[in-house]
């Protein structure tokens, strides 16, 4: 059963420049699904709407035209960001608030939602525990690294379990090693929580080494190019992919339809 | 504003304060040598400052400039009687109350228009053009509205206030970073959660920008004030001095003033600090301030 379904999907801008009206098609007929428990990657070149996207389907942007059915629920008109929680959103900017310490970003959608502080501190400290961030817990953002803001990011989302995560190139601007790591916990804890993830970036190899199943999009304004089903076993060969035939078969497959 | 002596001092030192750790002695050896010489020029500069000011007041003689010694005469005259302590509580006083109701009604005021988008477009040019006028020029109708009292004074210190702090805080929802908004939405915060929990504590620095400019405008409107008509306060000793041509004690005034601005800012500088602490180490203190003019 797919979790998330997408039918139809357009968005246009409209741009006021001194008085001229330019209209902006940024996605055109966006058409796929997410299978509940599913890894689906989406790629497509910088500028063709891979934010958009989430933001569209987060519901902090309205659509054009289509429609985003979540578990059942079909949404359009009225916006409701994050659909009551279902729906996590790791942005392309980990977006730690800079006046919270750790602790207390980590916590913050329970606060919001008034669970009991005895309670948001068990919580936040096993996450915290988790991805190996304990002794961080008094520190303030700017005082982390990178792999740590976006680990910080990551639980914060966490801790609220919602049943989809879109995460919008999170791990673009890490270094290779940390990279690696990242997409190792992320997984382990994917297969463990059993989540509905929908990630989102613009290196192939991410998108394939990642993913049950790749979705790649075209110039803006963007619509879906083809699917891929990711047959490979896990786990997977996260440092060296492309030592794996396998992989390298479809990677290259893959790529001549994305060089297109 | 007064940009802050860490920017200048030596690169090399600072870097080794930030890598050594804490505690260890190069860290307090380093932190020492810098504070020595800071202080060093600081006393340097005050000595050069009086040296030019014997100078003046020997050129031009002590009718025009009182000269160090006459002007601490003057001024231990008026600690030892009593007087100072008096006039000093007299226009801090004027210019607390002023600022504490204006700052208040200032930060509210942002708060409240911020929400009706449309209130705001229709205030701005409004607004905008009492930004322009210099306020202190409405000093003479309030003495004429509110008495030669203490009233017309702290009228005056809280509309200054209350401007300089409004247009900072509204300057800060303005700069709020949406994204942060988004995601505490996605989160599901509700509007009103968005507001408490983004929206202000993201106007922290800009809210403490506009306290600290504000507070010795609003020392500087009692002040006025009291020029104009008044029979206590600092701004009256100066008057009441000039008025005999007795300049030591005209210099003597400016000088107590001189020491409650300097201990003032000492305050709020360890109170930004304490507030701050979020803040990264370079970012401190260069929040844009809205001040053009507002006098
Ligand atoms: N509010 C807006 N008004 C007008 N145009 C917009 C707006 N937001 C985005 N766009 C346009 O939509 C296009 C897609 O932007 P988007 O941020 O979704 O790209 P992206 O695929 O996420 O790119 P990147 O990989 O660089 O993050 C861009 O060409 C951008 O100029
Ligand atoms: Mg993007």
């Amino acid at each position: 059963m797919s979790l998330l379904r997408v039918e139809n999907l357009s968005k246009s801008f409209v741009v006021e420049r001194g008085g001229e009206v330019r209209h902006v098609n940024v996605l055109q007929n966006l058409s796929f699904t997410v299978p509940e428990g599913g890894f689906v990657t989406i790629i497509g070149p910088s500028g063709c709407g891979k934010s958009t996207l989430l933001n569209i389907l987060v519901g902090l942007l309205p659509p054009s035209a289509g429609s985003i059915t979540v578990a059942g629920h079909t949404y359009n008109g009225r916006l409701h960001p994050g659909f009551k929680r279902r729906i996590g959103y790791i942005t392309q900017n980990d977006n730690l608030f800079p006046w919270r310490l750790v602790f207390d970003n980590v916590r913050y959608p329970l606060e919001l939602a008034g669970v009991p502080l005895p309670e948001q501190k068990e919580r936040v400290g096993e996450l915290l525990e988790m991805v190996g961030l304990a002794e961080f817990a008094q520190h303030y953002p700017h005082e982390l690294s990178g792999g740590m803001r976006k680990r910080v990011s990551l639980i914060r989302t966490l801790i609220y379990d919602p049943p989809i995560i879109l995460m919008d190139e999170p791990f673009g601007a890490l270094d290779a090693y940390t990279r690696t790591e990242l997409h190792r916990e992320l997984l382990s804890l994917w297969q463990r929580t059993k989540k509905t993830i929908l990630f989102i970036t613009h290196d192939l190899i991410e998108a394939i080494l990642l993913a049950d199943r790749t979705i790649l999009l075209g110039n803006r304004p963007a619509s879906v190019q083809c699917e891929y089903e990711v047959a490979l076993p896990r786990p997977r060969h996260l440092e060296y992919p492309l030592e794996d035939q396998q992989f390298t078969e479809l990677y290259l497959r893959v790529l001549k339809e994305f060089k297109r | 504003m007064v940009k802050s002596a860490r920017s200048r001092e030596d690169p090399a030192a600072e870097v080794d304060i930030l890598t050594a750790p804490e505690g260890s002695t190069t860290r307090t050896r380093r932190r020492l040598l810098i504070w020595v010489r800071v202080n060093s020029y600081r006393f340097i500069i005050i000595a050069f400052f009086l040296v030019l000011w014997v100078l003046a007041s020997r050129s031009l003689g002590h009718f025009w400039v009182s000269s160090p010694l006459l002007t601490w005469q003057s001024l231990w005259a008026l600690i030892t009687s009593g007087d100072a302590l008096l006039h000093i509580r007299i226009t801090l006083f004027e210019a607390l109350s002023g600022y504490v109701a204006g700052g208040l009604l200032g930060l509210i005021f942002a708060f409240a228009i911020s929400r009706f988008e449309n209130l705001a477009e229709a205030l701005d040019p409004f607004l905008m053009t009492i930004y322009g006028i210099p306020k202190i020029t409405l000093a003479p109708l309030f003495i004429l509205w509110f008495g030669i009292g203490l009233l017309s004074k702290i009228y005056l210190a809280g509309l200054l206030a209350f401007f300089i702090v409004f247009f900072n805080t509204y300057a800060g929802i303005r700069g709020v970073d949406v994204e942060l908004t988004k995601v505490a939405r996605v989160m599901g915060a509700t509007p009103w959660q968005v507001e408490r929990t983004v929206v202000l504590p993201s106007c922290v620095p800009y809210v403490i920008a506009g306290l600290k400019v504000a507070l010795p405008y609003a020392l500087t409107a009692a002040i006025v004030g009291e020029f104009i008509a008044s029979d206590k306060g600092i701004g009256y000793l100066i008057m009441d001095a000039s008025g005999q041509y007795d300049t030591s004690g005209v210099f003597a005034g400016v000088v107590l003033i001189a020491v409650i601005i300097m201990l003032i800012n000492e305050i709020l500088k360890t109170s930004e600090r304490r507030l701050l602490k979020w803040r990264p180490q370079e970012e401190r203190g260069t929040t844009r301030v809205e001040d053009r003019e507002v006098l």
